[in-house]
């Protein structure tokens, strides 16, 4: 029997008119990655946030190792021992490795700190996973996963007993969050620790994890060991109805070609890279972090300047030197940062709608019930949850920002809409909502072109894909030969000759 | 080894910039770096050089303080008034002391002003000390009715104006000691780790259980208390107590810092470039007259050195990201 290190019973968190947490009974051992998962809204995040001390006015009660506590403050929770690793907030990016693994902790000796000792002990935990990390610059020179890796050697340092791991994968490349997992692994093995771990990745849950708890509307749905349950089981128990695994691929006719690049290079970020996206077709291009796939997009819409190459649209050739050439010649950008890039999150939905909108139909005043109309048709469109097109849309979920970041550039009437990583962070029901509103796009004759380190996305959707390495295009396939197993070895032989 | 002057030079590039204005100035200028303009240059650069540690400080924890000139005014009437009550009842070093401890007392208040409106209240750091910048300029007037009262006790100013060998007056000894202690705690001492870290970023440093609104608080009054500190050596070396005393040092401190290298989002810098920084601005001042440039033209000048430092911060901090994206590549 395995020993219980974390108790939590009948655990309630309301906000005004709703039950965030709802009456839930949840148990962590030690050595066990345990695995939450559910819809955006289903509670899991908040109920994180009840562990780590950020909600405090919660009901129910809280066991550490048998021992009644009350977490009052974020601080409290890192000294009962419980480290969250929530996309690394908890590193200071100036400071180095071993400065940031003994922060608030460090290691005197007489009234200075004492820097060898500290170096050896964080060399000697950090070689524990990756031998290679430089632990003497400032950490905002170092990769997302060894900045995680700093960031769970912080927690083993301070003896932490729990840590919690939300999204924390979602900014690696495969490669990348193969270390990450194999360092979880290494954890568990230990034996010391309990590991609550938070994701959308199916895949990752069921590598690593040992059991797995479902949330839905608050309420814990399920808590089932891995391998007595399927990935399509806990997406059922997750959304309550059965859903589809792949996209349906309807048969759209392919226009004309819309976009082309040729030959394009930026002096040691991209290497004769030439492709081309048809009206009516998605194309997916696939490649780890590092493969420098996103600078094709930033190239096509002014962000970067290219050393050589050609781009064609709509058959014309194009120089595009900023942002506001490329939208008024039809080109739309879903950014990676869709908070800070994509919208302005302190305005209302109707607002942010009309941005691209506002230079082509300004003429003296706006009208705020023709802005109002606009948006509202936009919101029936393409679904977006809001109570009304005057809410803000900071206080949106993840997957409905998404949406209003889509709807400025339809508002734009773009004929190419270019996404990167269009539903990182966002839950799987709407990721098919916004899968189905791109295939509607492409049948509207509209030229799609995905960039996304999520396979499974490449191709659910993709009819056309490219695979990028080390900034070359190395790989094309298309339709039926759209494999995910060929893909992934294209993705993955390009890490391993690095 | 080389590698390594070189890398040094790379991240001290004032040094390079300092060590070529000088040869500039002594090749074309005809005995400029006598004693006495020596004196000049170390007593001016020291006296604002504690403002400039205060500054530099707060700058590293991703703040501003506007307010550093007027509290050294306020410092320099409270001294001067101290004097005149106290002149003739006590005897003349205990009246000194009772100066220092008084100027100490209201820079340090007005700090904390600052430190708690921002920390505590979370004012945003340029409205909160631009607020104490008015409150001392008006408590300063008020002891005197805003006119300059000379230092009624002489020997204090004596004692600030001796300079050894000639050519070092006390403030820039006491400077160098401060600078250097300063620089012990920033780099070796928690406390100097967890300013870089509430820097660097906020959330981290109070998620890893720093105490951000005692150091933030911390922070402010040192720059308070240096601040009166550089207004009680210029009291004595003016001999006059005045609320405009150091009026616009504000300007040249910040200047100062930020030519130093020292990064204005916070957590990054090293508080001996922008002493440096000092030195060069007060060098630069100092010779413009002797260029027969009109003196007119001096605030214009700082004010461009300004621009041109914060271009050259904002730039190095981009092509550090620029390194960085690099390294991911590789």
């Amino acid at each position: 029997m395995k020993k219980v290190l974390l108790k939590m019973i009948d655990i309630t968190k309301e906000f005004p008119g709703v039950k965030a947490v709802d009456s839930v009974d949840f148990e962590l051992f030690k050595g066990e990655i345990h695995c939450l998962v559910g819809m955006n809204g289903a509670g899991k995040s908040t109920f994180i946030k009840i562990i780590c001390g950020a909600y405090t006015d919660y009901k129910g009660n809280l066991f550490m190792n048998g021992k009644k506590v009350r977490i009052t403050h974020p601080l409290q929770a890192t000294e009962i021992g419980i480290t969250a690793i929530q996309q690394h907030r908890d590193l200071v990016p100036t400071l180095n490795g071993v400065e940031n693994i003994f922060l608030g902790m460090e290691q005197n000796k007489g009234i200075f700190i004492d820097e060898e000792k500290e170096y050896k002990e964080a060399r000697k935990i950090i070689d524990r996973f990756d031998k290679t990390i430089n632990l003497e610059v400032p950490i905002r020179y170092l990769t997302v996963a060894e900045q995680e890796i700093i960031a769970i050697a912080k927690a083993l340092i301070r003896k932490h007993q729990i840590l919690i791991l939300d999204e924390a994968t979602a900014p690696l490349g495969r490669n990348e969050r193969d270390i990450l997992l194999d360092v979880l692994k290494e954890l568990k093995n230990s034996g010391d620790i309990g590991i609550i771990l938070i994701s959308h990745q199916m895949e990752e849950l069921f590598e690593v994890g040992d059991r797995v708890t479902v949330f839905k509307d608050g309420k814990l749905v399920a808590t089932k060991d891995i391998n007595k349950i399927t990935i399509s089981d806990v997406i059922k128990l997750m959304i309550g109805e059965e859903e589809r695994k792949r996209f349906t691929k309807k048969k759209i006719k392919i226009g004309g070609e819309i976009l082309k690049i040729s030959n394009l290079s930026i002096h040691n970020e991209l290497y004769n890279v030439s492709m081309n996206v048809n009206r009516g077709e998605i194309v997916g291009v696939a490649g780890r972090i590092g493969s420098n796939k996103e600078k094709i997009a930033e190239v096509i819409f002014g962000l970067k300047q290219i050393s050589s190459g050609e781009i064609y649209f709509k058959g014309e050739q194009l120089t595009i030197k900023k942002p506001e050439d490329a939208i008024k010649k039809g080109i739309g950008l879903l950014p990676i940062d869709r908070r800070n890039e994509g919208l302005v999150l302190c305005r209302s939905i109707s607002q942010n709608t009309i941005l691209t909108w506002i230079n082509k139909m300004y003429k003296g005043f706006l009208s705020v019930r023709c802005i109002n109309d606009f948006s509202e048709k936009y919101i029936d469109k393409l679904g977006i949850k809001t109570p009304s097109v005057n809410q803000r849309v900071e206080y949106l979920s993840g997957g409905n920002q998404q949406k209003v970041v889509m709807a400025k550039w339809l508002a734009a009437d773009v004929d190419l809409l270019i996404l990167l990583e269009p539903t990182e962070g966002i839950d799987v029901k709407t990721r098919w909502e916004i899968y189905q509103i791109l295939k509607d796009l492409a049948r509207d004759g509209k030229g799609i072109l995905v960039i996304s380190s999520d396979l499974d996305e490449i191709v659910a959707i993709s009819d056309r894909v490219f695979v990028m390495r080390d900034g070359k295009m190395i790989y094309e396939a298309k339709g039926k030969n759209i494999i995910y197993k060929d893909i992934l070895n294209k993705v993955i032989s390009a890490s391993k000759t690095i | 080894m080389l590698n390594k002057i070189i890398s040094f030079l790379k991240s001290h590039m004032l040094l390079v910039v300092y060590f070529i204005l000088t040869i500039i100035i002594i090749v074309s200028t005809d005995g400029f770096f006598n004693k006495f303009n020596l004196a000049s240059i170390l007593g001016l650069s020291s006296i604002m050089g504690f403002l400039v540690l205060g500054e530099a400080i707060v700058i590293l924890t991703g703040g501003i303080d506007i307010s550093v000139g007027n509290i050294a005014s306020l410092s320099s009437v409270v001294c001067a008034w101290t004097m005149l009550k106290f002149n003739g009842i006590l005897p003349v070093a205990v009246i000194i002391l009772i100066c220092i401890i008084f100027s100490l007392l209201s820079g340090a208040f007005m700090g904390f002003i600052n430190g708690f409106s921002i920390a505590k209240l979370g004012i945003p750091p340029i409205i909160a000390t631009l607020g104490v910048f008015s409150i001392s300029y008006g408590f300063a007037e008020y002891i005197f009715s805003a006119e300059p009262t000379y230092l009624v006790i002489n020997s204090f100013s004596l004692a600030v104006r001796t300079k050894f060998f000639g050519i070092f007056p006390l403030s820039s000894v006491i400077f160098i000691i401060f600078t250097i202690a300063i620089s012990l705690i920033l780099k070796r001492t928690r406390i100097g780790r967890h300013v870089y870290a509430i820097g660097g970023s906020k959330e981290a440093a109070f998620l890893s259980g720093i105490k951000n609104v005692k150091i933030l608080i911390c922070c402010y009054i040192a720059s308070g208390v240096l601040s009166a500190i550089g207004g009680l050596f210029l009291a004595g070396w003016i001999r006059v107590g005045d609320a405009r005393a150091a009026s616009g040092y504000e300007f040249i401190v910040i200047t100062a810092v930020i030519m130093g290298g020292i990064s204005l989002f916070g957590g990054e810098g090293n508080i001996w470039d922008a002493v440096l920084g000092i030195l060069t601005l007060q060098t630069i001042r100092k010779i413009i007259p002797r260029m027969q440039i009109s003196t007119f033209y001096e605030e214009g000048i700082v004010g461009t050195i300004l621009l041109i430092a914060v271009a050259i911060n904002i730039m190095n901090l981009q092509r550090k990201n620029i390194k960085l994206k690099n390294i991911e590549n590789e």
